[in-house]
């Protein structure tokens, strides 16, 4: 993993103003109505989560997997495959919720009429908005990458679970 | 945005309401200048900036939204210390959290327009 220095010295934050402050918690009960939307099938959330997090190169994010995708047969050969999805045996949905991905956090350009076509393919407009919403979600890392904040405090990966109301949780290493 | 508070009505009330928050939680002319550079950016527009030039505070921030917009990996340690030439440690922090939400409600904004007309 890549040493990189926080950007911000912790004890500069003041608690309540900048760090846990009111738009800090808004974004968070943001984060956590996002992630109590359940119209996909978990794979598919993770492995966007996973591709926002190579982009974004957002340390946290990959050092963690979810519970629920690791229950629905998530392993680290798919996670190998996300940077040449296009080239991938990634079935079609998968590549299709990776290209929204891609038009949302590379280029909105990417968004166009061919997109729309190939989504309706295997998506409901609830499951697109949701997966539009993730991203926007997943992509809240981008502030704490931009500050280098987001050293995970583990060297191995680990698993990640949201409770009722999508607080996250951290449930110790992913792999035996 | 209709079209998604149509299908994700609950969400869409919190991105309201952050994307409401974000101008009051930072320098919200500093935050408008910026925003403006992104909706270029998104759009792939070249960005003019105003007249009347742009200050030595206001040229740092358009470099580091320019660089928070393109690619966030690879921001500098320097781009982030030029900052700190003009704002306090709270104030970039509240000013990089508000840029968060303005890229990435813009990007939907733009997105969920095509793909969910």
């Amino acid at each position: 993993m890549t040493i990189l220095d926080p950007r911000l010295a912790a004890q500069d934050l003041t608690a309540g103003v900048s760090a846990n402050g009111p738009l800090e918690q808004a974004i968070a009960k943001f984060a956590a109505a996002v992630v109590c939307a359940k119209t996909l099938d978990p794979l598919v959330t993770e492995l966007v989560r996973l591709r926002c997090a190579q982009i974004h190169d957002c340390r946290l994010c990959g050092s963690l997997r979810n519970q629920e995708a690791l229950e629905h047969g998530f392993d680290e050969s798919m996670q190998r495959k996300i940077a040449g999805y296009e080239n991938s045996d990634f079935a079609a949905e998968i590549i299709a919720a990776l290209r929204l991905c891609d038009a949302m956090i590379l280029s909105p350009s990417f968004a166009d009429a061919a997109l729309k076509e190939e989504l309706e393919r295997y998506y409901t407009a609830a499951q697109i908005a949701e997966i539009c919403l993730d991203v926007t979600k997943w992509s809240q890392q981008k502030a704490l990458v931009a500050l280098r904040l987001e050293a995970p405090p583990w060297e191995t990966t680990n698993v990640l679970t949201f409770d009722a109301q999508g607080a996250p949780g951290f449930g110790g290493p992913a792999y035996n | 945005m209709t079209r998604l508070e149509d299908l994700q009505p609950d969400i869409a009330a919190q991105l309201h309401n952050i994307t409401s928050l974000a101008p009051a939680s930072t320098d919200a002319g500093l935050l408008a200048l910026c925003s403006s550079y992104i909706d270029a950016a998104l759009r792939l527009q070249n960005w003019t900036p105003p007249e009347r030039g742009l200050t030595d505070k206001e040229q740092a921030f358009i470099a580091f939204t320019e660089q928070f917009v393109s690619s966030v990996g690879t921001m500098t340690d320097e781009q982030v210390a030029c900052l700190r030439q003009f704002a306090s440690a709270d104030e970039v922090y509240n000013f990089v959290n508000a840029i968060y939400v303005t890229d990435m409600s813009r990007r939907l904004e733009l997105v969920a327009g095509s793909v969910l007309l």
